[in-house]
């Protein structure tokens, strides 16, 4: 059983959500760094960045390394080096339904968040707010959703007037 | 130090009319309002309200917009401490232990702490002012950019210590805030990171980055909670907490006199200001702490640290303003046209002519910052009732004014679009542990530190020896490095102390 116990816990278990960040941060750093170069190879212009950006790329390397080195054991470490299996089965019931929150309704609350933005653009300001608070209170499982209705239509009409009467320049809207 | 004539007169000009102590209250509520709300930040308060003092006379047309100033200055804490959304820059470092407080059902304590460290801040300011202006005037006149670039590199230490946990990704945050502030045109005209888009030619806006990154990673966090304080009975909104938390600030006198110092001597260098004035606060006061692993986990120090930093960085910014004519940020910039609308230019010949206006205009000041407890007590008591609203409605209500207000900071989609991109990299930031707030401050003195350090390097020629010239940029490189140094050697007597304890 003790064998057992080591073989898991010694086995690779990388994260690779973690490694897809590092990944971005290492990308948008060396195509920051190849704009920047080809801008010019001036001392001031490169005084703060050339420095900044080897050390980024370096440091990342390290963590992606480290991630990807990464065994089971230091991935429960977390959790606690001395939880049983009982425990722990009793840890993933009671996690198990924000983890379907967070998989769901998060990046669907992205997703509306992002069409919200490119609405206020193609649609217009008032009828894109009402229709983003709307959909939002349904993800989140708003049960009164007349109400719910109601309060996005004030919201988005007392936002549009607050925000046309503040800014001097113009912008889209389809009632207000 | 102290004109007494000039003084006298101030009081009579002062109390000779009802007309200039009109203006204070609705100034104040306006700036708590602008403040409170992410995106709105002091300076559009101010330049929305500007044109309504042409109509006034010009110590009434200041003392309206200061009290803007000084509200917004309070209210932009409000949200960084009920939701982790900092108003504005300045707000930030109360954000990091302001919120954990929330969390713990102690949001009144904190706001009370909030509100008496901005009013004493606030208050020591212009005590300072009155009594220095004309020096503090002098001294900015002596920092060059080798300075500027060190009070930068100052605030930036702060990064350090808010990667406590894993210090390489505190580093990585860092550091990639600092990359993305340099996107766009730099000082000496070369364009980067644009990717061809004329609208990053500007650079990222660092306001609504801030929001992204600090609002949407705890909203999308709370998404599935009810409320933000998950236990009912910590919910209640409690008059005497906040009470209670006007006391608890006197318990650090030294962190609210050392913030409210800071606040001044930083606020007056033109540029730097609140934003930088509260992180190098804060900073100082974790590093300073018996207790700096309490920092970030609800420490009361904290808050008092940020906010009394940034509250009193109002009266040197006032200073240069008032004695100098130079604008130190955006909101004094907006005052500055209030001036000019009044044909009045700022500078030691409005000093010295007009010296009796210059203390009617700080004595008006200590008026609002009694006025500010008054009224802010009233005005947290209302806004704590936040965390009785259903997450299912402030959540996207929340994003929506943030859109909003991202959106009349800009002008165009850049700001929205801006907020929703690093939203989505705050989220995933937070979810592999890396602190949001060290990308922030990369982000916000990043550009400033790297301009101030080209200009250092074309006046120095690249010679080391210029830095033996000056002498204030010695000073704080002494600071500097004794701040990074200090808790080092501290840590490792006490990890000496631990062990001989422990044979």
């Amino acid at each position: 059983m003790g064998v057992l116990m080591n073989k898991a816990s010694t086995k690779i278990s990388s994260d690779w959500g973690h490694i897809g960040l590092l990944a971005l941060f290492i990308l948008g750093t060396l195509v920051f760094l190849y704009d920047t170069l080809s801008e010019s190879f001036r001392l001031e212009n490169v005084i703060v960045i050339l420095p900044v950006s080897a050390l980024v790329i370096v440091l990342c390397s390290v963590q992606v390394i480290r991630q990807v080195l990464r065994t089971k054991s230091q991935r429960g470490d977390a959790l606690g080096p001395s939880l049983d299996h009982k425990k722990i089965e009793e840890l993933a019931a009671e996690i198990a339904p924000k983890r379907w929150i967070e998989s769901v309704r998060i990046p669907a609350f992205m997703v509306l968040l992002g069409l919200y933005i490119l609405g206020l653009v193609y649609v217009a300001f008032d009828f894109s707010t009402f229709l983003f608070l709307f959909l939002a209170l349904w993800l989140q499982g708003e049960k009164h959703l007349l109400f719910g209705a109601i309060y996005a239509a004030f919201l988005a009409w007392a936002l549009t007037l607050g925000l046309s009467y503040m800014v001097p320049f113009p912008f889209p809207t389809l009632f207000f | 130090m102290i004109d007494f004539a000039a003084l006298t007169s101030a009081f009579d000009i002062l109390f000779g009319s009802w007309q200039p102590w009109l203006v204070v209250l609705p100034g104040l509520i306006i700036g708590l309002i602008f403040g409170a709300i992410p995106g709105l930040s002091i300076p559009v308060a101010m330049a929305v309200f500007l044109p309504l003092t042409v109509y006034l006379d010009f110590l009434p047309a200041v003392l309206f917009l200061t009290a803007i100033f000084t509200g917004g200055g309070f209210g932009s804490g409000i949200p960084a401490i009920l939701m982790n959304i900092p108003g504005t820059a300045s707000a930030v470092g109360t954000a990091f232990d302001g919120y954990p407080m929330s969390q713990q059902g102690k949001h009144s304590l904190a706001l009370g702490i909030a509100l008496t460290s901005s009013t004493v801040g606030c208050a020591v300011g212009y005590i300072i002012l009155m009594l220095f202006v004309n020096s503090m005037a002098d001294a900015v006149l002596k920092l060059g950019p080798t300075e500027m670039f060190l009070v930068a590199a100052w605030g930036l230490t702060l990064i350090a210590a808010l990667g406590s946990n894993d210090f390489s990704k505190g580093l990585i945050a860092g550091l990639m805030g600092v990359l993305i502030s340099a996107i766009g045109m730099s000082g000496t005209g070369e364009v980067r990171g644009t990717m061809g888009v004329i609208y990053l030619l500007d650079g990222v806006p660092a306001v609504p980055a801030l929001i992204g990154l600090f609002a949407a990673s705890e909203l999308f966090r709370l998404i599935g909670h009810n409320y933000i304080v998950s236990d009912e009975e910590k919910r209640k909104i409690s008059f005497r907490q906040i009470l209670a938390g006007v006391r608890a600030t006197f318990r650090y006198p030294g962190t609210l006199i050392r913030g409210s110092f800071i606040g001044v001597l930083i606020g007056a260098i033109p540029g730097v200001g609140a934003s930088v004035a509260n992180l190098i606060s804060y900073s100082a006061a974790k590093r300073r702490s018996d207790h700096p692993d309490r920092f970030g986990k609800g420490e009361p120090g904290g808050v008092v640290a940020a906010e009394s930093a940034n509250s009193s960085s109002e009266g040197g910014s006032m200073a240069t303003l008032l004695a100098l004519g130079l604008p130190g940020g955006a909101a004094t910039a907006v005052m500055l046209s209030a001036f000019e609308m009044h044909n009045i230019t700022g500078g030691s010949r409005f000093m010295s002519e007009n010296l009796d206006i210059v203390y009617s205009i700080i004595l008006g000041n200590f008026a609002q910052v009694i006025l500010l407890f008054v009224v802010g007590l009233g005005f947290v008591f209302v806004a704590s009732s936040v965390v009785r609203v259903p997450l299912n409605y402030l959540i996207p209500t929340v994003f929506v004014l943030a859109i909003f207000g991202s959106f009349s900071l800009t002008g165009n989609m850049v700001g929205p679009i801006t907020v929703f991109v690093f939203s989505l990299i705050g989220w995933l930031m937070r979810r592999y542990e890396y602190p949001v707030a060290a990308m922030v401050i990369g982000l916000l003195l990043g550009k400033m530190a790297e301009g101030e350090l080209i200009r250092s390097y074309q006046i120095s020629g690249g010679q080391i020896s210029f830095l033996l010239q000056r002498p204030i940029a010695l000073v704080i490189l002494a600071l500097l490095v004794l701040s990074i140094v200090l808790p080092i050697i501290k840590g490792h007597r006490k990890n000496r102390v631990a062990r001989k304890a422990a044979l």
